[in-house]
């Protein structure tokens, strides 16, 4: 056939490219690329900063000179290793992650992490929000980087409670029958008899409530892998697309990739 | 000069830099065709809508890996790839990239027609009918507007075997559309 038809038929084709991506997909992709360079800025302002940090501990250093060598290339051997590898007073040791739910059983071999399933029973989301509610606190759950291999799975969440209170007591109330104790580190740990179900850092500036995979505080059934382009209700806040998970549930997705959720406890 | 003006390679290191509006220029120049080359490839709206974005996302996000020459040749190798990838997941037949003698059902596309079937209707159709190394190729000329040459180097074959794909693709394309050319 001729070149006559080869140009109706782009011609036709030309005519048949309608379809366009919708506007909030739009909107998504400006908005993430806007996010790349506020960070990519604070990248470069961190940059500074640290430049600064560098600066002053070299000052530091320099003062405190009177310090062997020896000592100064412990600390800095010591910040720099893997947690298995950290220096006891100069000696090796095998490794001691204090918060490595292994570390947490001691002696007690009848100990161990509890199941998702386990975790569910004792801590459902109601009760987990209604022990919220009671202490007018507001709760959200957070998503660490999953690795790929897992990623098809839920795995370890946390729940970021700004005001918890660490008393071991309070946390008791979270569910029934349940133990705990006050490790030398810091970590609270709470029990459901020998199984272990959360332990809370109270070490760290913003306390955690942690939780083993798939647990059932966090009132999921979610699937974490779920992009955004089929949720209906969402809107884009700050950093994040916000889409609604359910009545209670929000959550909060940046480049298409589910970051936490959260729900507020009203206060009474 | 004015963002219209530049070269993809030029907005897309304006960007880089900073330049939010460099960005904008660039992706209203992608927008609807690399968005019509995922859906064309034979995806559903949602599907191209999920790879769509996922590829911006590369741009975005994995820009050290391009290497700051033929932007277009790239972004299309970044999106036909994500594709692929998700009809793989997916477990979806694809007709095999070296079908090239598949034959297309002239007389059903005919009765298409005479049924009040239109002609636009109907190309879209009679692309996602073709093998899918002709697709690629045809929706690489049309919708990327890449040389040849650049669609060659994209599938990793020769010169020679995209010509012969992209006329493989015509020559289909014209049987099934005698109707409305």
């Amino acid at each position: 056939m001729s070149d006559k038809h080869d140009e109706s038929l782009y011609s036709l084709y030309q005519k048949s490219r309608q379809e366009q991506p919708r506007e909030r997909l739009d909107e998504r992709i400006r908005m993430a690329a806007k996010r790349r360079l506020k960070r990519d800025k604070k990248r470069w302002i961190w940059g500074l900063s640290t430049a600064a940090v560098v600066v002053l501990s070299f000052s530091v250093v320099i003062n405190v000179s009177d310090i062997d060598s020896t000592s100064m290339q412990r600390i800095i051997e010591k910040e720099t290793m893997e947690p298995s590898e950290v220096m006891n007073d100069g000696i090796r040791e095998e490794a001691r992650v204090p918060e490595s739910p292994a570390m947490l059983f001691g002696d007690n071999s009848a100990r161990r992490i509890a199941t998702p399933q386990e975790i569910e029973e004792v801590l459902t989301l109601d009760k987990v929000s209604q022990w919220a509610k009671s202490r007018s606190i507001e709760i959200s759950a957070m998503r660490p980087a999953l690795s790929k291999k897992s990623e098809a799975e839920s795995v370890e969440l946390s729940l970021v409670i700004p005001d918890l209170p660490t008393e071991l007591d309070a946390l008791l109330e979270l569910g029934d029958s349940l133990t705990g104790e006050i490790t030398p580190s810091g970590l609270v740990t709470v029990y459901a008899k020998d199984k272990l179900i959360l332990t809370v850092d109270s070490n760290s500036g913003a306390h955690r409530f942690k939780a083993w995979p798939g647990s059932g505080i966090l009132g999921v059934g979610l699937d974490w892998t779920q992009g955004v382009s089929r949720l209906q209700d969402c809107d884009n806040k700050n950093a994040y697309t916000v889409c609604s998970l359910s009545d209670q549930v929000r959550g909060m997705f940046e480049d298409n990739r589910l970051d936490h959720i959260s729900w507020v406890v009203s206060r009474e | 000069m004015a963002h219209t003006e530049q070269s993809d390679e030029s907005l897309h290191a304006a960007y880089c830099a900073g330049d939010m509006a460099a960005f904008d220029s660039l992706y209203a120049r992608y927008r609807q065709p690399l968005y019509l080359f995922l859906l064309r490839r034979g995806h559903t709206e949602s599907n191209a809508e999920d790879i769509f974005h996922d590829c911006w996302m590369k741009v975005i996000d994995h820009r050290d890996r391009f290497d700051g020459h033929h932007f277009r040749a790239w972004v299309y190798s970044v999106a036909r790839n994500l594709s692929i990838d998700v009809f793989r997941k997916e477990s979806l037949r694809e007709v095999s990239e070296f079908d090239e003698n598949h034959s297309p059902d002239v007389h059903l596309s005919a009765q298409k027609v005479q049924e009040g079937m239109d002609c636009i209707k109907l190309i879209k159709s009679s692309v996602a009918e073709l093998p899918v190394a002709q697709r690629d190729v045809f929706l690489l000329q049309q919708e990327g507007g890449l040389s040849l040459q650049q669609i060659a180097d994209l599938m990793s074959v020769g010169r020679e075997t995209i010509k012969s794909r992209l006329r493989y693709a015509m020559n289909q394309l014209k049987q099934l559309m005698a109707e409305c050319l």
